[in-house]
């Protein structure tokens, strides 16, 4: 029979908890929405620029996939910390 | 619409950085300068930036000791926080910090570009109002009221010992002396500067009006009434009221004005609320209010409240040694206006303007000034630049007038023939009949004036 993982927390852990859970929800927002920001930007760019020339075109065109692929890596390794532990064995740091 | 103003953008993402630079520049028109770093934005700062577009989490100094650091240096700088950490509590720290505006990313663009519209309008508009104050506190210093004669002396003495305090001034004088120019150094100079300076021209407003002017109105008061109005003594609160021309005040606002200088409360037209009033009064008049005082036109007990402290501006006539000072000073301040840089008087009509007794005081010198200063078309500012009463005046002594005088008649044409035969009438009257003398002071021979007194026929008494 599995064993519970289920257990009381210091007052000390729970507040420790909270900002590492805090920090690591600030990071994640940071890193999701940085990428973001280029992606919708530049594609917003391309629509509303019906005089960019070609290269311009290409070149916003090549941000948004750079930061499209940024964003999947970014999930990639949101989904293995979530295999691997809790947010307390957390480091928010890799995330940098 | 392409803008001269310089954004500085910085921020660590290169993507991020070029896609701002693209719509600021490209797009709004903007001149952009880009930074990886908030340490290279703060080297910079005094190289002409007009607003700043701040990335929170940079390497190095953070965005929020960069905002810290840019406030310190430049408080007047707009900084608009884009962060990607969208939490309420950054953005409420860098409101409060100083920060002009707070968008999270990703940007909404078109909110962006009305917050820097709207951030560089404001900073323009701030800087606008700081050089108008600078410049209206510049012309009211002490210093820059232009006189160097001892009686102009002596009044600005006794105005500095008064600024500081809150006691009632009066200040004397004919009109055009200058008197709201003393009220307003007396103002600009007290501890009350930053609060209002207002004026009320007692003699301007209609009767029925001036009480609600000074005291304000509640809605329905009377007829016309449709909301309520605050009046000029709740604007000044904390400031100084200037009251011109008060001795044309009626009995039965004087009543109500003496309440408001000794209780330092009153109430608005119409209503029952009673509002204290902090303003320190100033008041101008060109009448003897002890005569009027006399005749019970005006209550005592506001007089001497009023006249707690007097100033007597002396009229221009009595202080000749400020005409040719005034005067070169209003040919600078018109002849830069009128594009003639470089017009002087001549040396008769600088003489002119100093034999003119000058009723109307200073604002008549200045208006005869720019009249001048239009009219003349060389170098030189000569007599027949002047108003005429000023170039016929020179020939008298100060205790005599000319038998006409063209400035209180300027709309009238008087006959050539007629002026030369006052003027002889004139100079006869003042030398009681001696035709050398009269003929001296005319300035023509004795055979030219016998001719005329039998052309005009007449006899020397």
């Amino acid at each position: 029979m599995a064993q519970s993982k289920l257990r009381i927390m210091s007052p000390e852990e729970a507040v420790r908890e909270y900002h590492v859970r805090t920090e690591i929800a600030t990071r994640l927002s940071h890193e999701f929405r940085t990428p973001l920001t280029s992606i919708i930007g530049y594609a917003e760019t391309i629509m509303c620029s019906p005089d960019l020339t070609a290269e311009q075109r290409d070149e916003f065109a090549a941000l948004i996939k750079k930061e499209g692929e940024r964003l999947v890596r970014l999930v990639t390794l949101i989904v293995e910390q979530s295999i691997q532990g809790s947010a307390s064995q957390s480091d928010p740091s890799i995330f940098k | 619409m392409p803008s001269n103003h310089l954004i500085y953008i910085v921020d660590d993402e290169t993507s991020i950085a070029k896609l701002l630079e693209v719509w600021v520049s490209q797009k709004w028109g903007y001149r952009a300068r880009l930074f990886s770093d908030g340490e290279t934005c703060l080297h910079a700062l005094d190289e002409g930036a007009d607003l700043v577009l701040l990335d929170l989490m940079l390497p190095g100094i953070d965005g929020v000791a960069v905002l810290q650091e840019i406030k310190r240096q430049k408080p007047e700088l707009p900084v608009i926080v884009l962060s990607a950490q969208a939490k309420i509590e950054v953005a409420l720290q860098t409101l409060k910090l100083g920060a002009t505006d707070y968008f999270s990313k990703p940007v909404d663009l078109p909110k962006l570009e009305i917050g820097i519209k709207n951030a560089l309008r404001l900073a323009d508009l701030t800087r606008e109002v700081e050089r108008l104050r600078q410049d209206a506190e510049t012309k009211v210093h002490f210093d820059h009221i232009v006189a160097q004669s001892g009686e102009m002396a002596d009044v600005f003495k006794l105005v500095s010992k008064v600024k500081e305090s809150d006691i009632p001034v009066l200040i004397l004088g004919e009109s055009g002396t200058g008197k709201e120019l003393i009220a307003r150094a007396v103002h600009f100079n007290s501890g009350r500067k930053d609060r209002p300076f207002v004026v009320v021209n007692c003699a301007s407003i209609p009767k029925d009006l001036l009480e609600s002017e000074l005291f304000g109105h509640e809605r329905g008061a009377f007829t016309g009434a449709i909301q309520r109005r605050v009046g000029k003594f709740e604007q000044a609160n904390g400031g100084t009221i200037f009251l011109d021309e008060i001795g044309e005040l009626d009995l039965s606002l004087q009543s109500k004005l003496l309440r408001a200088i000794q209780e330092k409360q009153f109430n608005r037209v119409g209503g029952n609320d009673v509002i204290t009033t902090t303003a320190r009064l100033i008041s101008a008049t060109n009448r003897d209010l002890r005569e009027e005082v006399k005749q019970k036109r005006f209550r005592e007990d506001l007089y001497f409240r009023l006249s707690t402290f007097p100033v007597m501006l002396p009229p221009l006539r009595e202080r000749k040694s400020d005409i040719v000072l005034l005067a070169e000073h209003f040919l600078r301040q018109f002849s830069e206006e009128q594009k003639k840089p470089h017009l002087r008087f001549s040396r008769k009509a600088l003489d002119d303007l100093y034999n003119y007794p000058w009723p109307g005081n200073v604002r008549e010198l200045e208006n005869a000034i720019q009249r001048g200063v239009v009219l003349a078309d060389a170098a030189e500012l000569t007599e027949r630049e002047l108003p005429l009463s000023v170039q016929t005046y020179s020939g008298f002594e100060s205790t005599e007038r000319p038998a006409f005088s063209f400035a209180k008649s300027n709309d009238v044409v008087v006959p050539f023939e007629k002026l030369k035969e006052d003027a002889i009438r004139n100079a006869l009257r003042i030398t009681h009949g001696n035709i050398v003398q009269a003929a001296q002071r005319l300035k023509i021979g004795r055979a030219t004036l016998y001719r005329l007194m039998q052309k005009y026929k007449i006899e020397a008494d």
